[in-house]
C-alpha cells in the first residue's frame, strides 16, 4: 500500500496524525489526542479498505467467526483476545449482522470504499459485519497506540 | 492514613502517560476526574469514577466565576513573527529626522540583540516610510498600510507598551502563548477550557485556524504545542482547522453506513477502550473516547459552520475578496466570526510572516494588506451583531522590532531586527476601553509611560472573563501552576 508525500506537502490524514509537515526538521514529534483523528480512522476509504481486506485474509485464514475476530485483534493489537474482548467482539459482531439486515449498511456501497478488488465473494451480510467488525479493531486506541 | 487512602491520593498525583506503568492495585479508575482536571466523568466524592457522560460538552473546573464576566470568548488574531510597531502604531517622527544616525548607547541601554544584528558596526536609526493620521475620540496614530483598522479606531484599544521577556520567536510566541518561554505549559485556550468548559457541545472550546501572511512566505514555522495541553488534560488541546477548502476532513459518513450502525459501532468502540483503560489505566484512552464523541457531534455541526457560501454579497465585501479563498486570513476571519457565533470559547488565529528582517516596506505593504481589511471587518461584523459586547479581539505578535536598520539602511529599503522592549498591539470588545494607552520615547526603544508585560495582558484577558488570574491554579509535578505564573497585573487603566 502506498501513500504519496510531496516534498513538504504531506497526506493530510497523516498530518492529522502528527505528521512532520517538513518545512524544518522536527527533532521531536508532537503528540496530540484530537477529534480530528478519530474522524480520519472512521471515515477515511484507506482505513475502511483496510478493513475490508483485513476481513478477507482472516476469512482466508480461519473458518470460525471467533477465530475471524481474534486473527483480526491479534493483527492490529499484537495482543492475543481475552476472553472477555472475545465475547465483546463477537457481541459487537452480532450488532452488526443485525445492522445489515436492517439495512444500516448497505454491503454493496461500504464493500465498494476503496481500488483494492474483492478476491471473492463471501456471503455478503457476514463478510460485511466482518469488515466492520474490524473497522472497529482499527480504531482502538489499543490499535493506534503503541505502548 | 488507610492503604485505600494512600493509594488514591497517590493516583491523583499522576498525570497522563505517567499513569501508563500499569498497576497491579487495580487503582485505574480511582481519582481519574480529579486527575484530569475535568468533570467530563462523573464521580463520587473521593474521585472513583461511576460513569462517563458522552453526550455533554466539556465542563468546566471552576464552580464559578470568581467575579462577573464581561465577556465569554476570545478571538485572538495572532499576529506571527513580529510586526513591526513602527510602521503600524507607534508613530515616531523624530526617528525619521535622525534617519540614518547611530542609536545612542543611553538608549539602547545594554539591552541584548539577536545574533542577527549584534555583529553590525552600526544601529542607524530609520524611520516609518509610512505616513500616520490620528483616528478615533481619544486619538490614537494608525498608520497609512491599515486604512480599515483605522475606521475601527473608536471601537479598539491600541497599546504601545507592551513588552515581553523573549527576543526570539519560538520563545517569545509560547510565552505569549502559555505565560513560560519553556515549552510544557498549556496554552491559553486550553486553560480556558478547563477552567470554563465549552458553551457548545458539539464543537470544541478550542479551535485554531492558520493564515500564510504574504509579507514572507517562508516566515517562520508553528508547532502545534502552541495550541496544546501541557500538563492539563488532552481533552483540552487546541483543534486545528486546515487552512484549505476543507477545513475539517472526513465528515461524512462512509459510503453506504447510516447514523445508527455508526452510532452502534461506536458504542462498541468505547466499550472496548473502556476494558483497555481498566488493563491499562491510561487517561489518554478516555480522552480518545470523549474525542470520538465529539467527533461524532462534529460530522453534524462542522458543516454547518464551515459553510460560507451561503453567506451575503455584503458580508464579502466587508472581509475583501480574499475571504472567499479558503486559508487566507481573511477567510479564516469570516470563520471565526461564525465559531464565535456558535459559542466557541476560545478562537485562536495565527497569521504567520510578519518576520520582516529584510526588505521591510515592500514585505509590511503586502503582509498589511493580508489583515488590514478582515480585522476591521471582523470587529464591525462582531459588532453589528452585538457580539462585539461579549467577545474579546485580540490583535498582536509575539514581539516588535529595532528602531535601526537591520542590514544596509537606503533610500528606499531597511529591514528591522527583532525588539522585546516595546511594540503595539490593539484589543477590542467587552470591557475594553477603546483609545490609547502606553507611550515610548522618541525613539521609540523604550517605554515610558504605562508599560503592559505579557503576564498584565494575560491577567486582564482572564479578569474579563471572569477569572481571578492569581486563583486559577492546577497543581502539577507539586506546583500549583497559573498562566500568568507569579505575575501579572490587570491594567485597570484600559477596562471600562
Amino acid at each position: 500500500m502506498y501513500t504519496f508525500w510531496k516534498r513538504t506537502v504531506p497526506p493530510p490524514s497523516m498530518l492529522t496524525f502528527d505528521a512532520s509537515n517538513r518545512d524544518l526538521c522536527s527533532v521531536k514529534s508532537q503528540q496530540t489526542n484530537t477529534p480530528l483523528q478519530a474522524l480520519v480512522l472512521l471515515n477515511d476509504p484507506q482505513i475502511i479498505e483496510a478493513s475490508r481486506v483485513l476481513a478477507e485474509k482472516a476469512t482466508k485464514k480461519e473458518t470460525k467467526v471467533a477465530a475471524q475476530l481474534a486473527y483480526i485483534y491479534l493483527a492490529a493489537t499484537g495482543q492475543f483476545t481475552t476472553e472477555k474482548v472475545a465475547e465483546q467482539l463477537l457481541a459487537l459482531y452480532h450488532d452488526m449482522e443485525q445492522q445489515v439486515l436492517e439495512e444500516g449498511v448497505l454491503p454493496e456501497a461500504y464493500l465498494g470504499i476503496g481500488e483494492k478488488e474483492r478476491s471473492f465473494k463471501e456471503k455478503d451480510t457476514a463478510f460485511t459485519a466482518l469488515s466492520l467488525t474490524a473497522h472497529t479493531i482499527l480504531n482502538l486506541d489499543l490499535t493506534i497506540t503503541r505502548s | 492514613m488507610s492503604e485505600k487512602k494512600i493509594i488514591e491520593e497517590r493516583s491523583l498525583q499522576l498525570n497522563r502517560r505517567a499513569f501508563l506503568g500499569k498497576t497491579a492495585l487495580g487503582i485505574g479508575g480511582i481519582g481519574l476526574a480529579s486527575l484530569l482536571g475535568t468533570p467530563y466523568f462523573n464521580t463520587t466524592k473521593n474521585g472513583v469514577i461511576t460513569s462517563a457522560t458522552p453526550n455533554a460538552g466539556v465542563k468546566g473546573s471552576l464552580g464559578g466565576l470568581h467575579h462577573p464576566a464581561k465577556i465569554k470568548r476570545v478571538i485572538y488574531l495572532f499576529q506571527s513573527g513580529g510586526p513591526s510597531q513602527l510602521e503600524l502604531f507607534d508613530y515616531k517622527p523624530m526617528l525619521n529626522k535622525r534617519r540614518g544616525e547611530d542609536l545612542p548607547e543611553s538608549i539602547r541601554n545594554g539591552q541584548r540583540l539577536t545574533g542577527m544584528t549584534s555583529g553590525q558596526d552600526k544601529f542607524p536609526l530609520v524611520g516609518s516610510q509610512f505616513n500616520f493620521k490620528q483616528y478615533g475620540n481619544n486619538p490614537a496614530w494608525i498608520s497609512d498600510l491599515l486604512p480599515y483598522t483605522a475606521k475601527v479606531a473608536d471601537d479598539i484599544c491600541v497599546i504601545n507598551s507592551m513588552y515581553t521577556e523573549a527576543i526570539n520567536h519560538d520563545p517569545a510566541v509560547t510565552f505569549f502563548q502559555t505565560g513560560s518561554q519553556q515549552p510544557g505549559r498549556p496554552s491559553i485556550g486550553s486553560w480556558l477550557s478547563y477552567g470554563l468548559g465549552s458553551e457548545n457541545d458539539n464543537l470544541p472550546a478550542f479551535t485554531v485556524l492558520l493564515s500564510r501572511g504574504t509579507g514572507r512566505p517562508n516566515g517562520q514555522p508553528l508547532y502545534t504545542r502552541l495550541w496544546g495541553n501541557g500538563f492539563l488534560h488532552s481533552l483540552h488541546q487546541g483543534v486545528q482547522f486546515r487552512a484549505a477548502k476543507d477545513p475539517v476532513l472526513y465528515l461524512n459518513d462512509p459510503d453506504g453506513m447510516n447514523k445508527a450502525t455508526k452510532r452502534n459501532m461506536l458504542d462498541h468502540l468505547a466499550a472496548l477502550n473502556d476494558a483497555g483503560y481498566e488493563d491499562y489505566g491510561d487517561p489518554e484512552i478516555k480522552s480518545r473516547i470523549a474525542q470520538y464523541e465529539m467527533a461524532y457531534r462534529m460530522q453534524t455541526s462542522v458543516p454547518d459552520v464551515i459553510s460560507t457560501e451561503k453567506e451575503p454579497d455584503y458580508i464579502y465585501k466587508m472581509y475583501g475578496a480574499d475571504a472567499k479563498i479558503p486559508g487566507t486570513f481573511a477567510a479564516n476571519c469570516l470563520l471565526a466570526r461564525r465559531l464565535a457565533e456558535k459559542d466557541v470559547r476560545f478562537i485562536q488565529l495565527y497569521h504567520m510572516g510578519w518576520d520582516q528582517h529584510e526588505n521591510l516596506p515592500g514585505a509590511i505593504t503586502k503582509q498589511a494588506k493580508d489583515v488590514d481589511q478582515a480585522s476591521a471587518a471582523l470587529i464591525m461584523d462582531l459588532k453589528q451583531r452585538g457580539l462585539l459586547e461579549d467577545t474579546l479581539v485580540v490583535w498582536g505578535g509575539e514581539f516588535g522590532r529595532t528602531n535601526y536598520s537591520q542590514g544596509l539602511l537606503t533610500d528606499t529599503n531597511y529591514g528591522r531586527d527583532h525588539h522585546p522592549r516595546s511594540f503595539s498591539m490593539y484589543l477590542a470588545g467587552g470591557g475594553i476601553k477603546p483609545g490609547l494607552y502606553g507611550k515610548t520615547d522618541d525613539f521609540g526603544y523604550n517605554i515610558v509611560e504605562n508599560p503592559v508585560h505579557v503576564h498584565d495582558f494575560q491577567a486582564t484577558m482572564l479578569h474579563l472573563l471572569g477569572i481571578d488570574h492569581e486563583k486559577f491554579t492546577y497543581k502539577h509535578q507539586g506546583r500549583r501552576f497559573r498562566l500568568t505564573d507569579v505575575e501579572g497585573k490587570i491594567v485597570r487603566d484600559i477596562l471600562s
